[in-house]
C-alpha cells in the first residue's frame, strides 16, 4: 500500500517525512527571533533562536541534521509526534508524493548514527531515508535541555 | 571436519580470507549512499535486491584500524542481523583449506583484538591471509 510522504532536501541529503505527521509547511518569513515572541514562550526554551507561530501555538524552529546551516532555510516544516509539535528548517520541499512500503533502517547501522531514521523509501528508484519524527522531536528537546 | 573454501580479498595492505558460505556476493560500490550524521565504521547504505538497503562498513574500522581505506567493490556478507557490506579494494580468489592444515597459525597482530572476528593466519606461498569470522563482528 502506498503511503504519502513529503520529500525534502537538507544540505546534500534527500529525506522523507510521513505526510500524516506534517501539520504545515511554511515560508521562512514566518519565523521570528526574540522580538514578537511572548516572554513566557522565550523563557520556556531559552536556547531556541527562532520561533514560529503555528495553529495558535509557538514552536521553536530546530535543525534536522547536525551541522545544518541555519541562515537560509527555504521552508519550515511543522510536524507532530509523541504528543507534541516542533518546527524544523529544510532547504527545499521537493514534493508530496505516494511511495511504496518503507523498508526498515538496518539494525547493524543504528549504533553509528544519532539521527532517528524510521527506514528507507524508494522514490523515483532512488533510496531516500525517512525520519522518525517522534524520535527527532524527542532528540531536539533533549539537545535543547543539554544546550 | 573436512575441507573449507575461503574467499580472499584485500583492503589497504591487508589480505583477508573468509569462509565462502559467509559471503553472498560481490557488487559495485558506486551506488553507496552516505547516511547523514553517520560515524565510521558505517560508510553508507547500498540499494540491494530491489527495495531494500544494506549497511556498508569499513572492515578495518570494525577491526580497530582507523587508517581508512577505499575501494570500488562491496563484499556482501551474512550477519546475524541480516546482510551487511564491506568496502574492499580488490578481490583475490577462492582457496581450499583442509582440516588440520599446517599453514594455519594463530594470528598475533592487533587487528580485531577483543572481537573474536580474527580466527587465525593462513600462510600460503605468495602471502599471508587473515582468516575472519564475519558474524562475530556484529554479535559483541
Amino acid at each position: 500500500m502506498a503511503d504519502r510522504i513529503v520529500i525534502v532536501r537538507v544540505g546534500a541529503y534527500l529525506l522523507s517525512l510521513p505526510f500524516a505527521q506534517i501539520d504545515e509547511i511554511l515560508g521562512p518569513d514566518r519565523a521570528v527571533t526574540g522580538s514578537g515572541v511572548p516572554e513566557e514562550v522565550l523563557s520556556r526554551d531559552p536556547s531556541a533562536t527562532r520561533w514560529i507561530s503555528s495553529r495558535r501555538r509557538w514552536l521553536p524552529v530546530g535543525k534536522i541534521l547536525p551541522g545544518q546551516e541555519s541562515g537560509d532555510a527555504a521552508q519550515i516544516v511543522v510536524v507532530r509526534g509523541g504528543g507534541t509539535g516542533r518546527a524544523f528548517m529544510v532547504d527545499q520541499v521537493l514534493g508530496i508524493e505516494s511511495a511504496g512500503a518503507i523498508s526498515p533502517f538496518p539494525d547493524a547501522a543504528r549504533p553509528y548514527t544519532d539521527i532517528p531514521f524510521a527506514g528507507v523509501r524508494f522514490w523515483k528508484d532512488r533510496p531516500v531515508l525517512e525520519l522518525d519524527l517522534s524520535g527527532l522531536i524527542s532528540l531536539d528537546r533533549g539537545n535543547r535541555r543539554i544546550g | 571436519m573436512g575441507e573449507k573454501r575461503l574467499i580472499t580479498f584485500s583492503i589497504s595492505k591487508h589480505r583477508f580470507a573468509a569462509p565462502i558460505d559467509e559471503i553472498r556476493e560481490v557488487v559495485s560500490a558506486d551506488a553507496v549512499m552516505p547516511v547523514p550524521g553517520a560515524r565510521r565504521p558505517l560508510l553508507g547504505l547500498l540499494p540491494y535486491r530491489g527495495h531494500t538497503v544494506l549497511p556498508v562498513f569499513s572492515l578495518l574500522d570494525l577491526l580497530g584500524d582507523r587508517s581508512g581505506e577505499s575501494g570500488n567493490l562491496v563484499i556482501v556478507a551474512a550477519s546475524p542481523g541480516g546482510p551487511v557490506g564491506f568496502r574492499v579494494r580488490q578481490m583475490g580468489g577462492v582457496m581450499m583449506l583442509s582440516a588440520g592444515e599446517q599453514e594455519v597459525v594463530p594470528y598475533e597482530g592487533d587487528l580485531g583484538a577483543g572481537t573474536g572476528a580474527v580466527t587465525a593466519l593462513l600462510k600460503r606461498t605468495g602471502g599471508e591471509y587473515i582468516i575472519l569470522d564475519i558474524g562475530k563482528l556484529f554479535t559483541s
